[in-house]
């Protein structure tokens, strides 16, 4: 019982082990395709992000930077570099206060951002021109008397800006020192003065300088957060930093190292180059390189936590899975431990003794146990494997699909935040633009009258490389103030065209925005107007109408990365969109909504994560595939299982089956140590224990039967001995008395020889009646065998002789009687018939091997081989066919002798004599008898 | 750069990027090709378009230039690229600034436009400029011998112009101190059209201006003189150095390493000078007139202009005066009072092959092309400057009266053509700015001519001391 309690919690154990252990597998797979996916949606969603991020950036950045550019452009115009040409240190203070009060009216009507540039110097080219600083937000300028171009050329200074011209670049202390150099004789001491005060002003800042040597040399002293005006207010994680040609870092957001941009080619993107958590991005135009570094800890927060999840669901699954495949199955083997027990238990009951009892067949319950095991362990499997996979798929599936979704929402507002910036700036860049333009009193005049009655196509191009926001425009036009076009950029012969409703036209000083405005090409479009004071004292007024092209507000997005946008006024008006889907599209777009900030507009996005899509259905499709083979595999173990269970199940039924048609029981071999086993080994057992109690009876009637034989035939030959013994009983006393009368006659009339033969006679018949033992000493069995052939010899006349060689010892064994006489008798009888002499007997004895060795030999006729042949065997036979041949069969006439004394030494002696007859034709024959010396009650020497 | 194209619109820029002749061209003020905003509106100020980055496929040769758009157009290019497949040539549009900067990081461009009278000389010195002299002698293209004796303005032994090893060619060239007249401006005043087969001398150019200058009231409706078509009517570094050649003096002492403005000479030009602006016979600081010299002239508010035959050109492709051609003509250089007559080239732009360039026979090849080759004959034919080679001077226009007036005065002209401007390699185009600084306070009586004289012999000699300081 104990044994057969481990064999059933091995099994179970075993099943439960790999139901975990396809739980675990399965676990492990689906966890692995979850992390696989979420890794490499993190991974490429990230890289995707992050480029699409750092292509924002670089447009807000390019369009920020231009910006400035712009400004440096406009600032050498006419409008501002002729103060400083008219040579005002030479003139009259008056006229010089009002040009420079023009001046000043001008730069303010540029409304320039204080956010981006600090102060502006203009520095003039000698002594005769003014040098200026203004600084943005002041009404004045602070005069720079002594800071000439000429004097920074003789201090050397200008070579840093002549090495950076146009760039963005910031001059440390010791870079400023080490250019500068004093000693030339054209620094008079009021210059060097300025010029210390100069580069007291620009050290350390961010700065933009057209660095001209022949004209009016522009400064720009830039605000520090320029650049951090490209960005977000929310930033995230990353680190974003501005590094030039020679890998000086101009400003970061790091706090550490900033990561150099490696060897990215131009405009080219540098993934996957060196550090994975390094984007950058160059600015060509300014010789800049944006360098985002985010740092991995977020990916790690994003994957830890989904880890966490999957693991716990992971670990309940199987806690639960071996819970219930342990139950289950202990259920499942309940009937199997029933008939084991069952079996085992009637043979135990009494080993002595079979009780064979018939197992009701009513022990297997109905219901669930009547289901087949195969389909018991398929529902095991379905329940403990296939099924919480499914479960665990789909929750997988939803927990990552709320990850990613989480992360998509995270992404849209990173994204949206960052291309908020970048429509601002456009919005700002635009206006700037229309600023820049209503100063520009060349450039109207060049639109209005210069290039009306020419072929324009080539100058304007000059014209509007000068200001690089036209690029963006679809065309402007110069409207009089009943909305009249003046000039268009395009379809200039055809002006009228854009003449528009004067309702647009506001009197206000700053560029606005109208979002219903109807372009040329009758689609309601957004456009900036801008009013401008023309400068020659006639009041008249003009205004300036920029249509952007539908690009203009264009935010970065990828293949991946699908984005779309729809921007509105104040008033809900549409001001620009970009694959904005009202209905949502296709596949629903991730939204975020934002303001944007120096407008009233406001702008919603809508962002496609093509990437996220095609690995979710990927995703969907392996776990699926994942969910199926599960299954299939676990109804396959399942199979597998039952089949190897059940397959002893069916060898013991047919075993058994066979054991009853056959009659013939056989032991089943099996390896293993369950249910099934505990079955049968207790079958075996029973069968064991069935062949021995057969063999065993089967024996003792064997050993019966035999014995039975033999008792009858001792039986039988009892009776004729006895028989024999009766007869000889009642003829030789009165043979013995004649003889007794016979030999006093004799001797008294002296016939010795008579006497002599009587004597022998008398001798014999006293030996051969002499009751008792059947056993005597050789001596007197010899002395009988002398006696005998005493009478032989009267009777034949001493036709032969007889010898006896027998040491004196060996006539002390005991030897069973009349065994030499019927032998001697066979000699005289056989062996000497018809002979006149010659004839001898010899019978000898001697001690061989323990065995008494008893001769009798002659030199008579012999016996041909044929006759010795079938002498021998009628020894050999079996005492029952020996009597069979005597009832029927002819006897041998040599035989009868031989086999009295044959079968009475095996009778007495049983198997440990021997007897052989050796015989050559007209030699003689030897009888050669061996019998025991030592045993009991036998041959032994008597004591 | 774009802000160089507007940058340079008012006052300094000379829109010579046409014209042979580019006669101011090189010294202070700004050495950019843009466009003036007058009629120079075939000019080729491409500022355009930014060329793009070489992506040379396998054996072919970039070959870097600054020689402008409108010097060499995109049909011709396309032509060259066709016949030297192995060849691509790339323009790329610098400005002075740029310029410098790029020789500054020894990143200039192959093939480096200049101009040959104010800055091969330096060039030489600086060791920017490769030695042609086998090269042009072994041409098959080009023909040494045919060369115009104005050619020799590009060779150059470090201490005199027109001798020693040949550096470069210019373009084209023109006599660019002659005089334009607008015979409406002439009539105008009542003045008649002075005989063009004499030289005047400048002090008669100025006196004759003053009488041009019509005035009503405070307001100057017609002026006598335009310096130039795109500024001011004063004087300049350049003009005084054919003053200076015509009255056979010098600034400059024997080897170079010295600079003297206080002579004569200099001072007789200075005041001569100082005298017309205060008289306002052109647009200047004092009146603060930003009007351009040509638009004035084209427009019949000036009756002369200081330039060379290239401005024949111009007037040629001017729509308002095409409609009277017959009234322009062209007047011999004027001479300092008392001195020779000379008709020196102010400019002779032209290129030298970088020394530095890593592909110097591609860029010879161009060179070859450039100079000798179609586009030289293009060049002749517009008459937007003189031909090299006297062999290509029939080609110059000789149809019209006009085009027959300037054409018989060049003839005369040319025998006075083969002295060069006694430019000092040291201050190279240093001049200009030096001359300007110490002039100005003069239109404005805040200074006197030998404050003046001194003033810029000082900042010359400095300037010429670091100059040969380092390259020595």
């Amino acid at each position: 019982m104990p044994e057969n309690r481990k064999h059933s919690g091995m099994t179970i154990r075993r099943i439960v082990a790999l139901v975990v252990l396809l739980t675990l597998a399965s676990q492990a797979v689906l966890i692995s395709i979850g992390m696989t996916y979420a890794n490499s949606i993190n991974r490429s969603m990230s890289v995707q992000r992050g480029g699409v991020v750092a292509d924002q950036l670089q447009r807000n950045m390019t369009n920020r930077l231009n910006d400035v550019n712009n400004l440096l452009l406009v600032l050498q115009t006419p409008e501002f570099s002729d103060f400083f040409r008219q040579l005002m240190n030479l003139r009259e203070p008056a006229y010089v206060a009002g040009e420079r009060r023009k001046l000043l009216e001008n730069l303010q009507a540029l409304q320039i951002s204080r956010q981006e540039v600090e102060s502006i110097y203009f520095i003039g080219l000698n002594a005769n021109q003014a040098s200026y600083r203004m600084d943005v937000g002041s009404d004045r300028f602070v005069e720079l008397p002594g800071l000439h171009s000429d004097v920074l050329d003789s201090s050397k200074v200008s070579n840093l800006f002549l090495r950076d011209h146009d760039q963005f670049v910031r001059y440390g202390k010791q870079e400023l020192l080490d250019a500068y150099d004093p000693s030339s004789r054209l620094i008079e001491p009021s210059n060097k003065q300025a010029i210390d005060s100069f580069l007291a002003g620009i050290q350390d800042r961010l700065i933009l300088t057209n660095s001209n040597q022949y004209s009016l040399l522009v400064v720009l002293v830039l605000n520090e957060q320029l650049f951090g005006m490209a960005l977000p207010q929310e930033r995230g994680i990353a680190s974003y930093s501005v590094v030039n040609d020679r890998n000086r870092v101009l400003w970061t957001t790091a706090s550490g190292a900033v990561p150099s941009p490696a060897s990215c080619g131009p405009s080219q993107p540098c993934e996957g180059n060196g550090d994975p958590g390094v984007t950058s991005r160059e600015l060509p135009a300014f010789h800049l390189h944006i360098v985002i570094s985010s740092e991995l800890a977020g990916r790690f927060a994003f994957r830890s936590r989904i880890w966490e999840g999957l693991l716990a669901v992971s670990f309940g699954t199987l806690v639960l899975a071996s819970f219930i495949s342990f139950f289950y199955m202990k259920k499942v083997f309940q009937p199997f431990r029933l008939i084991s027990s069952k079996m085992k238990n009637k043979l135990k009951t009494n080993s002595n003794e079979m009780v064979l009892q018939p197992i009701p067949e009513k022990l297997i319950a109905k219901g669930f146990q009547a289901v087949s095991l195969r389909n018991k362990l398929i529902l095991l499997f379905c329940i403990t494997v296939s099924l919480p996979s499914a479960l665990n798929g789909l929750w997988y599936a939803h927990f990552l699909n709320r990850e990613v979704h989480h992360w998509a929402e995270q992404s849209a507002k990173m994204l949206g935040d960052f291309s908020v910036v970048g429509v601002a700036g456009q919005a700002s860049f635009l206006e700037n633009t229309a600023n820049e333009i209503s100063v520009s009193q060349q450039f109207q005049n060049y639109l209005t009258n210069n290039l009306t009655n020419h072929d324009r196509n080539f100058d304007a191009l000059i014209n509007l490389n000068m200001y690089p926001g036209l690029i963006d425009l679809s065309y402007f036009v110069l409207l009089d103030p009943f909305g009249t076009s003046l000039y268009s950029s395009i379809y200039s012969n055809n002006k009228d065209i854009f003449s528009v409703s004067p309702k647009y036209l506001e009197d206000r000083d700053d560029p606005y925005w109208v979002s219903d405005y109807e372009d040329i090409f009758n689609r309601v479009s957004v456009a900036v107007f801008r009013k401008i004071e023309l400068d020659d004292r006639s009041d008249r007024v003009t205004y300036l109408l920029l249509v952007p092209k539908d690009s203009v507000f264009q935010i970065a997005e990828s293949e991946q990365i699908r984005a779309g946008y729809a921007i509105t006024d104040g008033k809900g008006l549409p001001v620009s969109s970009h694959n904005y889907a009202q209905d949502g599209g296709m596949s629903s777009p991730h939204r975020y909504d934002s303001a944007i900030p120096g407008t009233d507009w406001h702008i919603q996005f809508q962002y496609w994560f093509q990437d996220i899509v095609n690995q979710n259905r990927v995703y969907q499709q392996q776990y699926l595939l994942c969910i199926l083979m599960v299954f299939l595999l676990a109804a396959g173990i399942a199979v597998w299982i039952a089949s190897v269970m059940t397959k002893p199940i069916k060898q013991l039924k047919e075993t058994m089956l066979a054991a009853g048609n056959e009659g013939f029981a056989r032991q089943l071999h099996y390896e293993g140590s369950n249910e099934i086993a505990g079955i049968i080994v207790s079958y075996n057992h029973m069968i064991v224990q069935l062949q021995q109690t057969a063999r065993e009876n089967m024996q003792m009637m064997e050993e019966n039967a035999r014995t039975k034989i033999r008792e009858n035939e001792l039986l039988k030959m009892k009776m004729q001995a006895e028989l024999n013994m009766l007869q000889a009983q009642i003829n030789p006393h009165f043979l013995y008395n004649t003889l007794e009368t016979i030999n006093m006659q004799s001797m008294k009339r002296g016939h010795h020889e008579i006497s002599r033969t009587v004597n022998a006679l008398g001798d014999l018949l006293r030996y051969s009646i002499a009751k008792g033992a059947e056993t005597a000493l050789l001596d007197k069995e010899l002395n009988h065998a002398a006696n005998y052939l005493t009478i032989q010899k009267v009777r034949f006349g001493g036709s032969f002789e007889a010898e006896f060689d027998v040491p004196d010892e060996l006539r002390q064994y005991h030897v069973l009687r009349f065994i030499l006489q019927p032998l001697i008798e066979n000699s005289i009888k056989h062996g000497f018939g018809g002979w006149d002499s010659g004839g001898k007997i010899v019978v000898s004895a001697a001690l061989e091997n323990g065995r008494l060795l008893i001769r009798v030999r002659d030199n008579g006729v012999g016996m041909d081989e044929m006759t010795l042949a079938k002498l021998r065997a009628d020894l050999s036979d079996e005492p029952g066919e020996w009597a069979g041949a005597e009832d029927g069969r002819e006897a041998d006439p040599h035989g009868i002798g031989l086999r009295n004394v044959y079968l009475r030494l095996k009778l007495f002696y049983k198997g440990g004599m021997s007897m052989e007859i050796d015989s050559v034709l007209m030699r003689g024959t030897e009888i050669a008898m061996r019998i025991p010396v030592d045993a009991e009650g036998s041959g032994g020497l008597t004591a | 750069m774009r802000k160089a194209a507007v940058g340079t619109l008012a006052a300094l820029t000379l829109a010579l990027s046409a014209c042979g002749s580019g006669g101011n061209n090189g010294n202070g003020g700004s050495a950019t090709e843009a466009p003036s905003s007058s009629g120079a509106s075939n000019s080729g100020g491409g500022e355009a378009s930014q060329s793009a980055a070489p992506s040379s496929p396998q054996g072919t040769v970039t070959i870097r230039t600054n020689i402008t758009e409108g010097e060499l157009s995109k049909d011709q290019i396309a032509e060259f690229e066709a016949a030297h497949p192995n060849i691509k040539i790339e323009i790329e549009t610098l400005d002075a600034t740029k310029l410098s900067a790029e020789l500054a990081t020894d990143s200039a461009p192959d093939v480096i436009r200049l101009g040959g009278v104010f800055d091969l000389p330096s060039y030489v010195l600086r060791g920017i400029a490769l030695d042609l002299t086998d090269r042009i002698n072994n041409s098959s293209v080009i023909d040494a011998g045919d060369f115009a004796p104005v050619v020799d303005v590009f060779k150059f032994d470090g201490h005199t112009v027109g001798q020693g090893p040949i550096y470069g060619l210019p373009k084209d060239w023109s006599n660019d101190f002659a005089i334009f007249y607008n015979k409406k401006a002439f009539d105008a005043a009542g003045v008649p059209v002075p005989d063009p087969t004499k030289a005047m001398t400048w002090q008669e150019v100025m006196d004759l201006a003053k009488k041009l200058t019509i005035k009503d009231g405070n307001k100057t409706v017609q002026y006598g003189l335009a310096a130039n078509e795109w500024g001011k009517t004063e004087p300049n570094f350049n003009n005084m150095l054919q003053y200076l050649l015509s009255a056979n003096a010098q600034i400059s002492n024997e080897d170079n390493t010295k600079v003297d403005f206080n002579i004569q000479p200099v001072k007789d030009y200075i005041n001569m000078w100082v005298d017309a602006v205060k008289n306002n016979v052109g647009p200047n600081s004092l009146n603060n007139d930003q009007t351009s010299g040509g638009d004035l002239f084209l427009a019949n508010k000036a009756a002369m202009i200081i330039d060379g035959y290239w401005y024949s050109g111009v007037i040629r492709g001017n729509a308002d005066a095409q409609t009277h051609l017959d009234d322009y003509g062209m007047l011999p250089t004027p001479t300092a009072p008392g001195g020779t007559r000379v008709a020196p080239t102010g400019g002779a732009t032209g290129a030298i092959i970088n020394k530095s360039s890593k592909h110097p026979d591609e860029a010879w090849t161009f060179f070859e092309w450039f100079f000798g080759g179609k586009p030289a004959d293009d060049r002749a034919k517009t008459g937007w400057g003189l031909p090299i080679f006297k062999s290509k001077m029939n080609l110059l226009p000789q149809e019209t009266n006009f085009d027959k007036q300037v054409y018989n005065v060049l003839q005369d002209e040319l025998q006075y053509s083969n002295q060069f401007l006694p430019v000092n390699p040291y201050l190279s185009g240093g001049g200009w700015g030096i001359f300007d600084k110490y002039v100005q306070p003069l239109y404005f009586g805040k200074s006197n001519i030998d404050e003046a004289v001194n003033g810029m012999t000082k900042d010359a000699n400095v300037a010429v001391e670091e100059a040969v300081n380092s390259t020595k």
